[in-house]
């Protein structure tokens, strides 16, 4: 499944993002800059949290980075493959999850996991093994031959959290993967990351909520106005904010934009 | 492109959509329930209303002095019952009586007298029983006035043929099924079309719009595929349920119709059912790009909005604009003529109409359906620009529309293949309703105008417009002087064997005379001088064309295709630029030849020198300015269509073939230029 990665999970960064920038276009035809000169990477084994208001540019700058959009400047490597160039290399090695990619109502759980293993290039025999592989992990089971659409709120994350899953991506890009979950789900997608870590994944998940991050993450980053204003590690944000928790940490930041000459 | 990964998504689609119950019921419960339920509860309830109808007496008021003479004519009718209301024209009005008679005048005066007495039935043409009463008060008085009319004849001595001087009788000689196919002519093809797009309709928004508005799509994209892997994937779904739902609605009109003639059979006995298999391959055949083109036009339209809803509103104007051209082609009297093959949607319509009825000309079928494909390829190419833009694809709260701003394209050095389609469209558009026109109007100022106005102006407005570097594109270079060598060996050798080749096709497929008359005239307009015929026939298509085909199509095709198949695609578009079939062949063998010349030379005038030698050739060999020496050879060989002698076309291939060589030779290398 990840044959084609070129290079050395140990060795370098598995996401590389170099000045990216992203502008759209208004309601006049004027340019906004959603996302502003991002620059950081995500070593193998690495969580990297991604922390801001509404608006930030949190979820443009992850859509980015999995290629579903292209940046307007700036370049960024999924696995050492450049998402410009190659963007169907770098998909294969990424898992993306966010509030935008739903389900297919009319397909039964199963349907819905072996279609997108087949996108992925994955034989039906081990698509079947991966996904009962999934299905007891996860404890989908009562659930995998009902169609999506009549699925509960949490039983869609578990079928979407198998899906970024099921071909075994290095690199997990979650945007919000809790959002909207109940605790009992919440504490299992959130132990899955943990998994995942452990498995060497690169993870980079963007969040609302501070004790995910705190719990969670390696290294932090945080976004406003569509830049990355701070990156680094907990502790050491801690430190430099005198702070001891992202919370506090993430406000102080803000307000040190704030007083920012414009 | 993974075909693969084409299969995966399609196969994936297809579920989905066979799982939608709008599909379903657009695809099988429309055809197969409605249509039998229409035609058969429909007919039944018409057959019941007219038994009705036919069974009860009509009521018939008398507005007369001498009423009595009429109730005698009537009262031994069993069908008509008299009434005697008070005012008989309201109870008419208020259908309780169904016709009234007025008799005006002195009946029995004017009966004697010899003279017409005046009657007058009133009726309401809106109600089935008070028609059916009129015809029966009408049976009555026509057998009265029979009686009539022979007591006078006899009162006066006068044989009763004397009043019917002529015996015309009529009689149908048009066999059953004409009857049936006129009528189906007409019927089918609209309901055909609206039924493509009826089947088109749900699958397009809801693997388009609908798919955005359920946010599924950033799922897929999310996937290693391509957006022309999904695209694709997608349109196949869309096409095959199309074609589906409109094949299963053609069978389902056929076998309604063939149970209702069978019922109907009895009674009339001038409809059958039998369609000539060739005509069902055709019409088969056609169905393929239409389906191809309507689905292809509504996939680019859905995928603009935002949600289903959205797309329901676009698409349905679409669906209805679908009407127009259909239902044109249905009046009687239209038929599918020359301009008519390139009307997309009225072409499929008119020719399956004229297969009904009548045998048409091959060149026609090939033209609709080389049309239809083209037009499909455009509206597929319309619809994979659309899907690669993310703001359209990914837009969540607002649609927008399919930006034509020049600044919306991107420089580049070449065309696109699509950018070349459309130019050569355009083209062939302008030259079919404005070209011809002009040509006819104004004679040898058409041809400037076509060459020029037509096809220069717009080809050099397009490829300004998108940005392509037009020194690229139309390959402005000039050539080696080697290559200049070669390019006149090659004219020399190729204007001798196109003229061998032309007396043989005339051996195969003769050019029509008043086509070679036409040409005869315009060629040798006694007003123009020579040197002005040379600028107009030679240099102008020399410049002008080449431009077109051996610029912008050729710079658009020549990265997609290998060499043997971007010669083969620009000569047939070159040869059906020449419209005619007669010059079709001939023009795409010359359009391979100077194919080849641009794209070995890397430079288009090549190209123009070769085309304006070959035409030049032509004219002299028309006009008055062949030397005296070889006339008598020119008149033998090619006027009375003997051919070259088999040493002049040996020596005409050795030539070209050294030309071939020389070309080769000094052609230049990529790195030179």
């Amino acid at each position: 499944m990840n044959q084609e990665n070129p290079i050395d999970r140990d060795m370098a960064p598995m996401i590389r993002a170099e000045g990216l920038r992203k502008e759209f276009s208004g309601p006049k035809g004027e340019p906004v800059v959603a996302v502003k000169n991002a620059t950081f990477s995500v070593s193998a084994g690495e969580i990297f949290g991604l922390l801001g208001p509404n608006g930030a540019g949190k979820t443009t700058l992850l859509r980015m980075l999995a290629t579903i959009i292209q940046p307007t400047a700036g370049q960024c490597w999924i696995a050492g493959h450049p998402a410009s160039q190659a963007p169907e290399q770098a998909r294969r090695q990424v898992g993306f999850l966010s509030g935008n990619t739903k389900l297919y109502g009319r397909l039964k759980a199963r349907e819905m996991l072996l279609y997108f293993g087949r996108l992925y290039g994955m034989r039906d025999d081990a698509i079947a093994r991966r996904t009962e592989e999934l299905a007891e992990s996860l404890d989908m089971k009562p659930f995998m031959e009902r169609r999506c659409d009549t699925l509960s709120t949490g039983q869609t994350q578990k079928v979407s959290i198998a899906r970024v899953l099921l071909h075994d991506p290095p690199v997990l890009i979650l945007d919000e993967p809790t959002l909207g979950l109940d605790i009992m789900t919440s504490t299992a997608i959130l132990d899955f990351i943990l998994d995942a870590k452990q498995r060497q994944h690169s993870i980079i998940f963007s969040t609302h909520y501070m004790t995910e991050a705190e719990l969670l993450c390696d290294r932090v980053g945080l976004m406003y106005s569509g830049e990355i204003m701070a990156m680094d590690t907990k502790q050491r944000l801690y430190e430099e904010t005198m702070t001891d928790n992202l919370h506090d940490v993430f406000l102080a930041f803000v307000h040190r934009q704030a007083a920012l000459p414009a | 492109m993974k075909f693969h990964t084409v299969f995966v998504i399609f196969r994936k689609e297809l579920l989905d959509m066979l799982r939608d119950k709008r599909t379903l019921i657009a695809m099988l419960g429309i055809p197969i329930v409605l249509y039998p339920a229409l035609f058969i509860f429909g007919s039944q309830a018409a057959m019941m209303e007219r038994d009705r109808v036919a069974q009860a007496p009509s009521r018939v008021a008398i507005v007369a002095d001498q009423a009595d003479i009429l109730e005698d004519w009537l009262h031994g009718e069993q069908s008509v019952a008299l009434r005697y209301p008070g005012d008989p024209e309201a109870e008419l009005a208020a259908g309780r009586i169904q016709a009234v008679v007025v008799l005006e005048g002195d009946l029995q005066q004017d009966l004697e007298e010899g003279r017409a007495a005046q009657i007058t039935i009133l009726y309401d043409a809106t109600d089935t029983a008070s028609q059916e009463a009129v015809k029966r008060l009408l049976e009555a008085f026509n057998a009265r006035e029979a009686d009539l009319l022979k007591t006078r004849l006899e009162d006066a001595g006068i044989p009763a043929d004397f009043v019917n001087p002529l015996e015309v009788s009529r009689e149908n000689v048009a066999p059953s099924t004409r009857t049936t196919q006129v009528v189906l002519g007409m019927l089918m093809p609209p309901l055909m079309i609206v039924m493509l797009g009826i089947g088109a309709f749900y699958p397009a928004i809801d693997l388009t719009a609908g798919e955005k508005e359920r946010g599924t799509f950033e799922t897929l994209l999310s996937t290693p595929t391509s957006s022309y892997e999904i695209l694709s994937g997608k349109f196949l779904t869309v096409f095959i349920l199309a074609l589906l739902t409109g094949l299963t609605n053609l069978g389902s009109m056929v076998a309604t119709f063939a149970f209702q003639l069978a019922q109907l059979q009895g009674d009339m006995g001038v409809f059958e059912l039998r369609l000539p298999i060739s005509s069902v391959v055709v019409v088969i055949l056609a169905l393929l790009p239409l389906a191809f083109f309507i689905s292809a036009v509504m996939m680019s339209i859905a995928v603009l909005a935002r949600s289903f809803r959205e797309a329901q509103s676009l698409l349905t104007p679409f669906l209805l604009i679908l009407l127009f051209p259909s239902g044109y082609a249905a009046v009687p009297s239209v038929h599918l003529t020359t301009s008519m093959q390139f009307v997309p949607i009225a072409n499929f319509a008119l020719l399956f109409k004229d297969l009904m009825t009548s045998q048409v000309d091959p060149q026609s079928i090939v033209m609709v359906l080389l049309s239809t494909t083209v037009y499909a390829c455009i509206a597929l190419y319309v619809a994979a620009r659309i899907f690669r833009r993310e703001d359209v694809v990914l837009s969540e709260d607002r649609g927008l529309p399919l930006t034509l701003r020049r600044s919306f394209f991107r420089p580049r050095a070449e065309p696109t293949p699509g950018i070349a389609l459309f130019i050569f469209t355009l083209c062939l558009l302008l030259l079919f309703y404005v070209g011809t026109y002009a040509q006819s109007e104004l004679a040898v100022w058409g041809i400037v105008v076509t060459q020029w106005g037509l096809f220069l102006l717009p080809t050099l407005l397009v490829l300004w417009y998108v940005r392509v570097d037009l020194r690229n594109a139309l390959s402005l270079r000039l050539p080696p002087a080697g290559v200049w060598l070669a390019t006149l060996v090659i004219a020399v050798g190729w204007a001798t064997l196109s003229l061998q080749f032309s007396v043989w096709q005339q051996k195969i497929l003769p050019f029509p005379e008043d086509l070679a008359k036409q040409m005869e005239e315009l060629i040798g307009l006694g007003n123009q001088p020579f040197w002005f015929l040379i600028l107009v026939l030679a240099l102008s298509p020399a410049i002008c064309e080449e431009v077109v085909f051996r610029g912008a199509v050729l710079s658009g095709l020549r990265r997609h295709l290998p060499w043997w198949a971007l010669f083969l695609c620009v000569g047939i578009a070159f040869g059906v630029a020449h419209i005619s079939i007669h010059r079709m062949i001939l023009t795409a063998l010359s359009g391979i030849l100077l194919t080849y010349l641009v794209w070995r030379s890397r430079s288009i005038f090549p190209g123009m020198l070769t085309h304006f030698l070959i035409n030049t050739t032509g004219i002299v060999l028309q006009s008055e300015h062949v030397p005296e020496s070889i006339q008598p050879f020119v008149d033998r060989t090619l006027k009375e269509e003997q051919g070259f002698p088999w040493w002049l076309i040996a020596l005409a291939a050795i030539v070209c073939t050294a030309g071939i060589l020389l070309m080769e030779r000094f052609r230049p290398h990529r790195e030179a230029t």
